[in-house]
């Protein structure tokens, strides 16, 4: 009796570690294709995506190791077209994965092979903000990339230091002023 | 894959943005007698020029004398085929690409307790979508005794040879350009003229395209004399 509802158990958890076995395996493969099938995509379609993935593995405050990340704020703005795009605020994260559009405009031909000649150079800006109560600290990375290859990896390192600071008398306000833009 | 939640509202905010067009210095050229030369750039290919941005915090005036940080140098991208005008017989040119550069100033809310606000600024340039120009003049042209990597061009009228420029990454023309803009503050309005360098870095095909113009016994010689082609110089010299 105890056995068999074990086993009434048993079947349902088994076919969900099945399903999520074949949709990691399936989403894996989708994401991580290889470099002549992406190639061949785009040569075929004029575009395709690749993966950018940007570690970060070391994080200083002056020069010295600073681990107190969760109190770090993390802003992403992508430069790659202008006016630029902010993707990402908030807390701060060790790895960020961007998909990337990729047009071709040539195949250049070289000895072995052909070298994508694609368009445009991706270039994101990453700052990363710390306050400790008392002073402002900042440290900002630019990655640029030219999406030749369908898996890209990046790996940055930081060093806060302190923000210039305006010498003002009394309080600072957080009233809004004018918005002023040129376009749209 | 981590996805990105966009920022929530209030956090960030960009205050002003505005772009100026200048022609900017990004390479520089010669002929010698006997031979002509000029730029082409394709379609896709790049030049690096330096991003520049600064920060500070504790108030939206901008502080006196606060410098501008170098990023590097950022890929603009040359929207489609162009070339420089021939230059011959000893000329030497200064080839301009009207590159389009952009402003921006964020403003960012770090704590609302302690009213702590970050300030931004960007000097992004971002593509070079008009016609090459450049400007020519005489100047002493240091090309002498071939080396470091070396291609011969001939020695008859009309033969040509195109060298493919890499160059020197960190290698800057200072400053290639100078763009002005005039930006509002909530404090007013200020004039911004930032000096801006370009690398002579060069990716996908920006190409010198050499020409015989005249039959002479010696051939003509396109050489980098250990600049990894950064910079492509030319000599009449025996055939090896």
């Amino acid at each position: 009796m105890f056995s068999c509802r074990r086993r009434a158990i048993s079947l349902p958890l088994v076919a969900i570690l099945i399903a999520t076995g074949i949709l990691t395996y399936h989403t894996y493969n989708r994401e991580v294709i290889d470099k002549k099938t992406w190639l061949a995509e785009l040569e075929t379609k004029g575009y395709s995506y690749s993966t950018l993935t940007i570690t970060i593995d070391k994080v200083l405050l002056e020069g010295k190791p600073f681990y107190e990340t969760s109190k770090l704020i993390m802003i992403v703005h992508n430069f790659t077209k202008c006016p630029s795009v902010l993707l990402y605020h908030g807390k701060f994260k060790s790895k960020l994965t961007f998909k990337i559009f990729v047009k071709l405009v040539k195949l250049r031909p070289i000895e072995g092979g052909v070298v994508p000649i694609v368009t445009p150079a991706h270039n994101y800006a990453i700052t990363i903000i710390y306050w400790n109560g008392k002073e402002l600290y900042d440290a900002v990375a630019v990655v640029e990339i030219i999406p030749n290859e369908p898996i890209l990896v990046k790996t940055l390192s930081f060093n806060l230091t302190k923000t210039p600071k305006v010498a003002t008398e009394g309080t600072p306000s957080f009233g809004s002023f004018f918005l002023l833009r040129r376009g749209g | 894959m981590v996805p990105f939640s966009f920022f929530g509202e209030g956090d960030s905010l960009r205050e002003y943005w505005d772009y100026e067009y200048e022609f900017t210095k990004v390479a520089e050229a010669h002929s010698i007698q006997g031979s002509r030369a000029k730029i082409v750039f394709e379609e896709g290919s790049c030049v690096k020029v330096q991003e520049l941005r600064r920060r500070w915090y504790n108030s939206p005036e901008l502080p006196e004398d606060l410098q501008w940080d170098d990023l590097g140098a950022k890929s603009v991208q040359v929207m489609s085929d162009m070339c420089s005008g021939f230059f011959e017989n000893g000329e030497h040119a200064t080839i301009l690409l009207r590159i389009k550069y952009y402003y921006e100033r964020w403003k960012y809310y770090v704590d609302p307790t302690a009213g702590i606000i970050m300030f931004e600024e960007w000097i992004i340039p971002e593509e070079a979508p008009e016609p090459v120009s450049c400007t020519s003049g005489v100047k002493t042209c240091y090309c002498g005794t071939v080396s470091g990597n070396a291609y011969v061009v001939g020695n008859q009228a009309g033969v040509s040879r195109s060298f493919r420029l890499t160059g020197t990454e960190g290698y800057y023309w200072s400053p290639a350009v100078i763009v002005g803009f005039t930006v509002t503050y909530p404090t007013g309005e200020v004039t911004l003229d930032v000096q801006i360098r370009a690398e002579r870095h060069y990716a996908g095909a920006v190409k010198v395209y050499v020409e015989v113009a005249e039959d002479r016994s010696l051939w003509l010689w396109g050489y980098d004399a250990g600049t990894n082609w950064g910079t492509v110089y030319l000599a009449w010299a025996p055939l090896e």
